[in-house]
């Protein structure tokens, strides 16, 4: 990969740039690195953030839309924990023209439209809840993140929405997000760096904001393991969710647990649950481990959708799996497989401008700076047989929670 | 018979826009089509595609097509089951495959190592898994009878059950299958392409053995390779790797032609425990290589219900006062024997009507009124950075190809496109939603809250 420039505008706003010459489309992204764990009732953020395409002072939100599809602009906001970002993309000729919406939904969005991107986002959550894998997780995140912004799952969001009005998203957005020093553009593309600096400078370099410390969010500790279910009837399937509190990002055993999570299930069909429980055992089409590392900690999930009468087996060859890791060296092979397979996986995760440009933006707002994309390379590197194991250990030995949905007769007694 | 290594018969080039070269097509000796893109960088994407789908099926083998492609990963004389998925993650490859109604595919996409030994250890075991499938029965595990499942061996067999049951509990796809069976009566498009839990069950060992020589014949498949590559070590691997182990014929089938379809057909569904309505329209459309009128049917599904400037988002969700669509949007399928138009759309359940009614007008406002010259150039404009978002990954380029040697059966099409694309007025598009998008011959299927 080509190497990248980290400059600053001059209002603080950091700015990170990377030439791939001969490229047909830009990439930019906008984190602001506030997100769901600044906001106090569940569905601010998201609100935020559909709410800046949704009309400016002088565009309505008919104007950006139209304006965005005349020039194949894709533009869009999304809400995460940690952050909020902006990402467009476009071909290289209309970037000048992508940059100016982008501005004018930033810095003059009126969020006015938001009785009906209430009614839009109730529905669109509704719809999401209609699958069963989605309502099972729902029920995981907000059962063990209870009381907590890292638990505002759609559910939650559903409950709380009602009651979220414009001043409490004026006051989100211009407070808490829109922060100079919090703010970060990634930039890839067919580009110059100087005059993608000059440009930035002109439309964003003044953007003044008082900046806010860093909120402290608790630590989630589960008491006692846990069962939460749903019963749902109509389901074809049980969907099996186990989940542990996982590490945050800049965890010394970030690293370890990112292998451990190759060999145990992330991704591919050579890991340890893939073979055991659907190549072996024929008990699912889709199982997977999952691992989301957040600014200030984590969440590690193991998952499969499974015929109703084979729940006591999918949570016992769970367990299986996960002890293994705990008690059982991998071997050499193993490890160094997952290695290389984590490592190749990070190339076909970054062939694009738009995935180049959203990870140097996503471990700048992570506050592991945007080095870490390729510092992670030898981090992975250096993991050891006896790192993982210490790792499963210390994360996946604390309490956890599980979340079934199934038909009601198959459903554990055991809440 | 002696078996030998192929020989190339002749090679033609083909520019593609947003793409370094032209894209070399080697027709080789004994019928296999290779492919090759150029794109600059580390990663290399292999494919094999083979011209046969749920197409080639009827009653009695449903769903083999895809199980046999689940089947393929079980291992060769010289590599047992799991070794081609390890060894290749073991190199950081993504490895998957998909089955559609024309076609099956397999790809492997990975960093392609230093002197190219991964490219090459990658080749010769993609080759391997292609032309010398053991499909060893304990795999496949026993027949057993899907009502009672009561075996111990649960095996391949079971996890594509599991996958029927996955399907199931999807509503779009259930929407989308039964609206499927609305649509065709005779044509073999009426099955789906998973199949039916009993056939899964059930289908022995060599049926499945029959039905892999029947159709994974030299002629029926195409190996595309797309990468920063040489060309000529490219072809001389696959000359070399892909020696079929003996000589197969291909087949050639009729299938039987659906009659136009010249009234409403109407199907609901209900499903306890959902809070939201799903509906499909379904219309027949053009075959792919009619490109003129296939470009006119892209220009609608632009207009009608892609992006948030498009008329069913901004008519049916932005501006109605009280909410009917949660979601809307629209697309085209291409098929070989024929293209699907279809407009989707998830509903509050209550306003099932008000629903059925506004998209409906929204489709026959297209066929009555000409689209403005902004929407036919906003259309023109999307549909063109189409391309540039299908060149940006070798796994995209590689999926373009052959989706148009498959489908299109006729990579030309695809240089052409942009050409004929910009030569189309807003007469022409009124004309093919005149012809196509007629509301007392299409289909719909629904699916409400019980």
């Amino acid at each position: 990969m080509n190497s990248f420039q980290i400059d600053k505008l001059s209002n603080n706003i950091k700015v990170i740039t990377r030439k791939n010459p001969n490229t047909p489309r830009i990439a930019v992204n906008l984190f602001l690195g506030t997100g769901v764990k600044y906001e106090t009732i569940a569905g601010t953020a998201n609100m935020t953030s559909r709410l800046l395409l949704q009309g400016t002072k002088t565009r309505s939100s008919e104007d950006i839309a139209n304006e965005l599809d005349s020039n194949a602009i894709e533009l869009s906001v999304e809400s995460k924990q940690d952050y909020l970002r902006a990402r467009l993309l476009c071909l290289n000729e209309d970037f000048e023209t992508a940059i100016n919406l982008l501005e004018d939904t930033i810095k003059n969005s009126t969020f006015e439209n938001i009785e009906k991107e209430r009614t839009k986002l109730t529905g669109e959550l509704s719809l999401e809840l209609d699958s069963p894998k989605t309502q099972a997780f729902d029920n995981l995140v907000k059962s063990m993140f209870k009381d907590h912004p890292y638990g505002h799952s759609h559910t939650v969001i559903l409950e709380e929405l009602p009651s979220i009005k414009i001043e409490d998203i004026r006051e989100f957005y211009y407070e808490k997000c829109l922060i100079p020093d919090r703010m970060t553009f990634s930039v890839a593309g067919d580009i110059y760096k100087n005059e993608v600096i000059k440009v930035l400078e002109e439309k964003f370099g003044k953007i003044n904001q008082q900046n806010i410390p860093d909120i402290e969010i608790p630590k989630v500790v589960l008491k006692g393991n846990k069962i939460v279910t749903i019963s749902r009837e109509d389901s074809a399937q049980a969907q099996i969710a186990q989940g542990w509190i996982g590490p945050s990002i800049s965890d010394e055993d970030f690293p370890a647990l990112t292998v451990m999570n190759v060999i145990l299930g992330s991704s591919g069909l050579s890991s340890r649950l893939f073979i055991e429980l659907r190549d072996k055992k024929g008990l699912a089409y889709n199982v997977r481990s999952a691992m989301e590392a957040l600014k200030n900690m984590g969440l590690y999930t193991v998952y499969i959708g499974t015929a109703p009468n084979n729940i006591k087996t999918c949570l016992e060859g769970f367990e299986t799996e996960i002890n293994k890791l705990k008690n059982e060296p991998v071997s050499e092979k193993e490890l160094e497989d997952a290695k290389m397979n984590y490592l190749g996986k990070r190339a076909f995760l970054h062939e694009t401008n738009s995935q180049q440009a959203y990870y140097l933006g996503y471990y700048a707002t992570m506050d592991v700076g945007a080095e870490y994309d390729n510092k992670i390379e030898e981090k992975i590197k250096a993991v050891t047989s006896e790192d993982i194991r210490r790792a499963a250990n210390r994360y996946l030995s604390e309490n956890h929670l599980i979340s079934i949905l199934s038909q009601p007769e198959f459903l554990p007694q055991t809440v | 018979m002696t078996i030998k290594m192929p020989e190339i018969q002749n090679r033609e080039d083909v520019v593609f826009p947003y793409v370094d070269k032209s894209v070399e097509i080697y027709k080789l000796d004994n019928g296999h089509t290779v492919i090759i893109a150029h794109k600059p960088g580390k990663l290399v994407n292999i494919s094999t595609w083979i011209k046969t789908g749920s197409l080639n099926e009827n009653d009695s083998i449903t769903g083999i097509s895809h199980f046999l492609e689940h089947l393929m990963f079980k291992g060769t004389p010289k590599n047992p089951a799991g070794e081609f998925d390890r060894r290749l993650e073991a190199k950081g490859a993504v490895v998957n495959a998909a089955t559609w109604k024309d076609y099956t595919f397999y790809y492997v996409t990975l960093p392609k190592g230093e002197k190219n030994e991964n490219l090459i250890e990658a080749l010769e075991l993609h080759a391997d898994m292609m032309l010398n499938p053991q499909l060893p029965e304990a795999e496949i595990g026993p027949v057993f009878d899907p009502k009672t499942p009561d075996v111990e061996e649960k095996r391949e067999r079971f996890v594509v059950i599991e996958e029927i049951r996955m399907r199931d509990d999807n509503h779009w796809t259930k929407t989308f299958d039964e609206l499927n069976a609305q649509m065709y009566k005779v044509h073999p498009y009426k099955r789906d392409v998973i199949g039916t839990a009993e056939v899964i069950a059930s289908v022995s060992r060599d049926t499945i053995m029959d039905y892999y020589k029947s159709w994974y014949t030299p002629e029926n498949m195409f190996t595309i390779i797309v990468g920063e590559v040489d060309s000529d070590e490219i072809i001389e691997l696959i000359r070399k790797n892909f020696v079929f182990p003996e000589e197969r014929k291909s087949t050639k089938l009729e299938y039987e032609q659906e009659p136009e379809q010249k009234e409403l057909r109407y199907v609901e569904n209900k499903r306890k425990e959902i809070n939201t309505g799903f509906l499909m329209f379904g219309f027949h459309g053009p075959k792919p290589g009619e490109l003129k009128e296939n470009i006119c049917l892209d220009i609608l599904s632009t207009v009608l219900g892609e992006g948030k400037s498009s008329r069913t988002y901004q008519n049916l969700i932005e501006k109605q006062k009280e909410q009917v669509f949660n979601v809307t949007g629209t697309a085209q399928y291409e098929f070989r024997e024929g293209n699907i138009f279809l407009v989707q759309g998830n509903f509050i359940p209550d306003k099932k009507e008000k629903a059925l009614e506004l998209l409906k007008g929204e489709i026959k406002k297209v066929s009555e009124e000409l689209i403005t010259e902004d929407e036919l150039k906003k259309a023109k404009k999307r549909l063109k950075a189409g391309f540039a978002d299908d060149s940006e990954t070798v796994s995209d380029i590689g999926e373009v190809i052959g989706h148009f040697m498959t489908v299109y059966e006729d990579i030309s099409c695809h240089a052409k496109y942009l050409d004929v694309l910009e030569g189309i007025s807003r007469e022409d598009v009124k004309q093919a939603a005149q012809k196509y998008l007629d509301l007392n011959k299409m289909s719909a299927s629904v699916l409400i809250p019980e």
